[in-house]
């Protein structure tokens, strides 16, 4: 750790892997409700424990993110953070809200929680992945602001690269569109046309941006290839990433009510989507091949190069899956989505947070590298975890083509519960998988407390 | 430098210095043709490849040895997705849903892995380094 400062991302780092747990243990209760559907019921809904899954992911990233940017920028711009005290208070403000989000979901029911919390005043709530109540939501506002405004000084004072630039423009991306989650028009149409600018446009968009910086630092620092080479493919990857992403927001816009012509843009942009996952993947592994230094932190780089195949084909390549128009008008929220969504989440920003915190964990405990035996076991979570994640894919996608032709292609067409009822089996082999997956998140925890001889930063 | 003169750590290892490797332009060309057959435009890419190989017999060994891997994959690759594809469709019907379950799951999990080869096989071209693909690419040459 090169600046004293940069120790504040240890505990966001921490306080992300928790909420990855709990996640996970939720995703497990979801799995279970989806063949056992009075599983919990009625303590935990499915609906509660769906929002608790994704809403968890969402803020854990985002603690991810905020660790990462703590711990990139000082080393970036050269210099110490600008308020090493406002990162840890809105550490703990950040915390305390979303533990009470989540504590509020799960005991107050939600159209009560809606009234307690003045959603009368300002109608947000009710929306998928923007659930939270108004004060959690002006919060996160409140919150991301003083982050900015720190990481932002950071950098004004210090330093001014590439990557550094390209973060702040993802993570001031990641705030202006979230203000969107505040309009909620009346019409139905209007509401889900800018629901996705904060949907679409963070995760196809400038989490990306994001995504592209924490890669190319980790890269940088374990392969030791000249930070003139990586930062020509971070523009590229950048550029490509707004070309194809931002108007690739239409393949959300196929059948929402929205012009015609959003079949055609949503369906080219987007089937162009895949690109910069491609060149994010070359990118990874041509600098791994390049590397001019061996670094002791073999379990980084396996998180780093693995962040690009898996992002490739969750969001490249199984986005591609339903993407085109007329392939989407049978598939459209089917669980071939759900198939997508949990590799390209997985692939592209699960994995990208645990190449930062592989990397930087071990410095920020004083070495350059956890012991050989620790690297084992975290080498041994990432497969679990990976493996267990395609898996959880393959069945949701073969469980999605099962789906589509019951109820969309056959001849006689059945209604929704009585194609769940027919693809339960693959539902099964998912929550195992989960279970696996769960395995694998636990092998991870424990890498942290395994002993040897470990490298001197 | 070309393989034979290189010392024995660089022919291991591969090119390391900031110049291109010898062949190392058609062997990042062998690796872009093989992913548009993939990806962008079947067959022609192939045949623009294929041609490459046979004009090309005489170039330094790591374009040869991407040539040869592409243009082997490419056909052996080619021959599993097409094969097995048509098997499925031929014994399930295109009534059945299970057989799209297969059909779709198999194109997609095996052109996936092949895409992710030609990856792997383009990053190891623009570093200069010989590659090759797991399990039904032809022997590195010694």
């Amino acid at each position: 750790m090169q600046y004293k400062s940069q120790a504040v991302a240890k505990p966001y780092f921490i306080a992300a892997i928790g909420l990855f747990i709990g996640q996970i243990l939720f995703g497990l209760v979801l799995g279970l409700q989806y063949v056992l559907g009075d599983f919990l019921f009625p303590a935990i809904p499915f609906n509660v424990a769906r929002m608790v899954h994704t809403n968890l992911l969402i803020v854990w990233l985002l603690f991810g993110f905020m660790g990462a940017a703590y711990y990139l920028i000082p080393e970036e711009a050269e210099t110490e953070l600008f308020s090493p005290k406002l990162a840890l208070a809105l550490f703990w403000i950040f915390l305390v809200a979303g533990a009470l989000t989540i504590v509020g979901y799960l005991t107050v029911p939600y159209a009560t929680l809606a009234q307690l919390t003045g959603n009368d005043l300002l109608a947000t709530m009710g929306r998928e992945f923007l659930e939270q109540p108004l004060p959690t939501k002006l919060g996160i506002v409140v919150v991301a602001l003083a982050f900015l405004f720190n990481i932002t000084m950071t950098v004004l004072k210090g330093r001014k690269t590439s990557i550094a630039l390209v973060l702040l423009l993802g993570l001031w991306g990641l705030a202006v569109f979230f203000l969107f989650s505040f309009y909620n028009p009346a019409n139905i149409v209007v509401d889900k046309f800018f629901w996705w600018w904060v949907v679409h446009l963070w995760v196809e968009g400038v989490w990306e941006l994001i995504l592209g910086a924490m890669l190319a630092f980790v890269l940088i620092k374990v392969t030791g290839v000249d930070r003139e080479v990586i930062e020509k493919w971070l523009y590229v990857i950048v550029t490509l990433t707004l070309i194809t992403g931002i108007i690739g927001t239409g393949h959300h816009y196929f059948w929402i009510g929205t012009p015609e012509y959003w079949q055609w843009w949503g369906s080219i942009f987007s089937a162009l989507e895949p690109i910069p996952f491609f060149a994010m993947t070359v990118f990874a592994f041509n600098m791994v091949n390049r590397r001019r230094r061996e670094h002791p932190n073999k379990a980084a780089v396996l998180w780093a190069l693995g962040t690009g195949v898996m992002a490739f084909l969750g969001a490249g390549i199984w986005g591609f899956l339903h993407t085109l128009a007329p392939v989407n008008y049978y598939t459209h929220g089917t669980q071939i989505t759900a198939a997508h969504g949990h590799m390209a989440f997985y692939g592209a920003y699960v994995m990208v947070n645990l190449t930062m915190i592989s990397y930087a964990m071990p410095l920020l405990r004083g070495r350059a590298a956890n012991s050989n035996k620790a690297q084992v076991f975290e080498m041994w979570s990432f497969w679990l975890m990976t493996v267990a994640m395609v898996f959880i894919t393959l069945f949701l996608t073969a469980a999605g083509i099962l789906q589509v032709w019951l109820q969309r292609v056959s001849d006689s067409p059945v209604p929704f519960m009585v194609g769940q009822d027919q693809v339960a089996l693959f539902y099964w082999m998912r929550e195992w998988a989960g279970v696996a997956f769960l395995i694998g998140l636990i092998v991870y925890v424990i890498s942290f407390f395994v002993k040897g001889e470990e490298k001197a930063a | 430098m070309n393989e034979q003169n290189a010392t024995a750590p660089q022919r291991a290892q591969g090119h390391r210095s900031d110049q291109p490797a010898p062949g190392q332009d058609l062997a990042v060309a062998a690796e872009s043709l093989f992913l548009a057959n993939l990806l962008l435009v079947p067959v022609l890419s192939f045949a623009v490849l294929f041609w490459l190989w046979r004009k090309h017999a005489d170039a330094p060994p790591l374009a040869r040895n991407h040539l040869k891997q592409t243009c082997y994959v490419s056909l052996w690759g080619g021959l599993i997705l097409a094969v097995f594809t048509a098997a499925f469709l031929a014994l399930g019907g295109l009534q059945w849903a299970w057989t799209w379950v297969l059909v779709i799951m198999y194109f997609t999990c095996v052109h996936s892995t092949l895409v992710i080869c030609g990856m792997f096989g383009l990053a190891r071209a623009m570093a200069g380094k010989p590659f090759r693909f797991p399990l039904i690419g032809p022997k590195l040459e010694t």
